[in-house]
């Protein structure tokens, strides 16, 4: 560095190579998705005949396709249904042991609490082989439960939900106590109403977390009408000749879903993202 | 009792349904697969055969095995270490109030994390495919010479790990932002009137600071890739294959081969053996980790 770059010229030439810097790493960040966009709408012949970074010819063919041909809207579907019941049930549950969590005390509460939290540390492999095993012997493979409930013990959601029903406080609880409400009262009528920005975040990690979710979905779904869109997916990736142009319509309006989320949810996301990270 | 119960009984009627939920699918699952884990079995409707500790024997000598767990290990480290620095770097960069158009920046690089591991994993196919992808595109337009990244056993791992940053890095970014957020204002202001500059600051004040989210986030990253499964999966997937280690096992996560041995070969007491070791291996990085910068990072308090 010379002496004239510092003081204002400096400040200048730095701020301008950092906005580069950010500015080439995002182009890094955002190819993939640019690349699947326009493979998306290029022919087969022009994404293997003529490999160039934009489309000459954009053809709506792999999009038909994908509708046409394969069983992709039945995959979408069946996703959002078993998407928006486990959200339900981890809404549910977790919200309600949350409370009794947080505002009860009660004989075994923190030794089950801490049960709960070293759970998480075991990786779901330990865990798929009996549930599979068992729902074999049950004939509940190839079912929308065998994908709906195995994951519905949300202790992400339960730590979540205890958290933020701890900052409301006991006395508006105990107000409404004297005035007669019952206990399902308080939850229902008071708690879930103050909690609801809580509740909105849980709704985002749910419902991305079920919509997301593979390994259950590729165990225990087995036949082409059952599977979920990931599992969808990845048959087409792993039929004898994939057509990359299909794959990435199918990758395209996959995140679609949960770009809408991402969007309008910005910032429920990011205060899920960081909890349990900084102490408040 | 009776009376004690009867106090008691709202706290339990509303842990109940979680809890119901939580033993069927979580804990005695945890429990059946360690009683898996010393049996023989080969299919789902045969009779356990119980055979002690041979398992875990057979798995120490397993060369597929061992090969697998330095595949992993291989690859948490790099896409740990690599991921952190660039996400602090990140954090710190985007964290000046000063920089114009830093919300953009950040939805940019978090943007990866609403895409799923397969349709990550699947774009990069594409991206890094040997005739009609990007990257090699590219390199050929600037006449270097181009890879088979994903069918080479030499880059196939590297490009496994570039797939996990990449999707990865915003959102330890978001993290660390916010840990940034809780470090009082003030102290920048003292430092910079005692005459430090920025880079000193950085190193003397802010990274210390910092440094209990650091650990957090490695930690939980190390967690996660340690149980690298999804992306090699996918990528791994052609010709109506699948479950492979890609190629010459390159990409043969300890996760993958516990679904080969599990879910293709349906040896349910061996896959239950490899589940522990994961575990065990998983729990004991995670106190290690603990026990070395654990009292660094404020763990002491909670």
């Amino acid at each position: 560095m010379n002496g004239s770059l510092d003081g204002y010229g400096g400040e200048v030439a730095r701020r301008i190579s950092l906005y580069l810097l950010l500015t080439a790493a995002s182009i890094v960040m955002l190819t993939p998705f640019y690349w699947s966009l326009v493979a998306s709408f290029k022919s087969q012949s022009e994404l293997f005949d003529l490999p160039n970074v934009f489309i000459r010819q954009p053809t709506l063919a792999n999009y038909a396709q994908l509708f046409g041909q394969t069983l992709f809207v039945r995959w979408f579907v069946n996703s959002c249904l078993v998407a928006i019941a486990y959200t339900v049930l981890v809404l549910f549950f977790c919200s309600l042991g949350g409370f009794a969590f947080a505002k009860y005390r009660f004989p075994g509460r923190n030794g089950l609490f801490i049960a709960l939290l070293s759970s998480t540390m075991i990786p779901p492999w330990v865990t798929i082989i009996p549930i599979f095993s068992w729902f074999s012997r049950l004939h509940l493979v190839n079912s929308y439960l065998s994908v709906i409930l195995p994951g519905s013990a949300n202790v992400f959601g339960l730590f979540l939900m205890r958290q933020y029903i701890q900052g409301v406080p006991s006395s508006l609880l105990d107000a409404a106590r004297v005035d007669g409400c019952k206990e399902f009262g308080i939850y229902a009528r008071i708690v879930i109403p103050i909690i609801a920005p809580a509740l909105g975040a849980l709704t985002i990690f749910a419902f991305l977390g079920s919509w997301n979710s593979f390994l259950n979905a590729l165990i225990l779904l087995r036949t082409p009408d059952m599977f979920t869109f990931p599992v969808g997916m990845s048959s087409l990736v792993g039929s004898m000749n994939p057509q990359y142009g299909v794959l990435m319509a199918c990758a395209v309006i996959s995140v679609v879903p949960t770009s809408i989320i991402f969007f309008t949810m910005q910032k429920q996301l990011v205060a899920g993202i960081t909890l349990g990270a900084t102490k408040e | 009792m009776r009376s004690k119960l009867g106090k008691y009984r709202t706290p339990y009627l509303f842990i109940a349904p979680f809890f119901v939920l939580f033993a069927a699918f979580v804990l005695s699952p945890i429990v059946y697969s360690l009683w898996l884990s010393l049996q023989e079995v080969v299919g789902i409707y045969v009779p356990l055969q119980f055979v002690g500790l041979k398992n875990y024997l057979d798995l120490v000598s397993d060369p597929r095995f061992l090969h697998s767990l330095v595949v992993t290990f291989t690859y948490t480290f790099f896409q740990v270490t690599i991921m952190v620095v660039l996400a602090v770097i990140l954090a710190l960069i985007l964290d000046q109030r000063t920089l114009r158009g830093r919300n953009v920046y950040r939805l940019v690089f978090f943007f990866p994390v609403i895409t799923s591991f397969i349709v990550a994993a699947m774009v990069f196919k594409l991206l890094l495919d040997k005739e009609i992808g990007l990257f090699n595109m590219l390199l050929r337009a600037v006449h270097m010479r181009t890879h088979a990244w994903l069918e080479d056993p030499t880059y196939a791992l590297p490009s496994l790990i570039t797939i996990g940053i990449w999707r990865w890095v915003g959102y330890q970014m978001v993290i660390l932002l916010a840990g940034l957020q809780n470090i009082p204002a003030e102290l920048y202001d003292s430092a910079r009137v005692d005459g430090a500059g920025s880079l000193r600051i950085v190193f003397r004040i802010t990274l210390p600071l910092l440094f209990p989210v650091i650990f957090f986030v490695i930690v939980m990253s190390v967690i996660g890739s340690l149980q690298l499964f999804d992306e090699p999966f996918i990528l791994n997937m052609h010709g109506g294959g699948a479950g492979s280690g890609g190629p010459a096992d390159s990409m043969l996560s300890t996760a993958i081969y516990l679904y080969q041995t599990g879910f293709l070969d349906f040896r349910l007491g061996y896959a239950s053996a490899v589940g522990y070791v994961l575990t065990v291996v998983i729990l004991a990085i995670s106190l290690l980790q603990i026990l070395t910068f654990g009292k660094r990072a404020g763990f002491a308090e909670i």
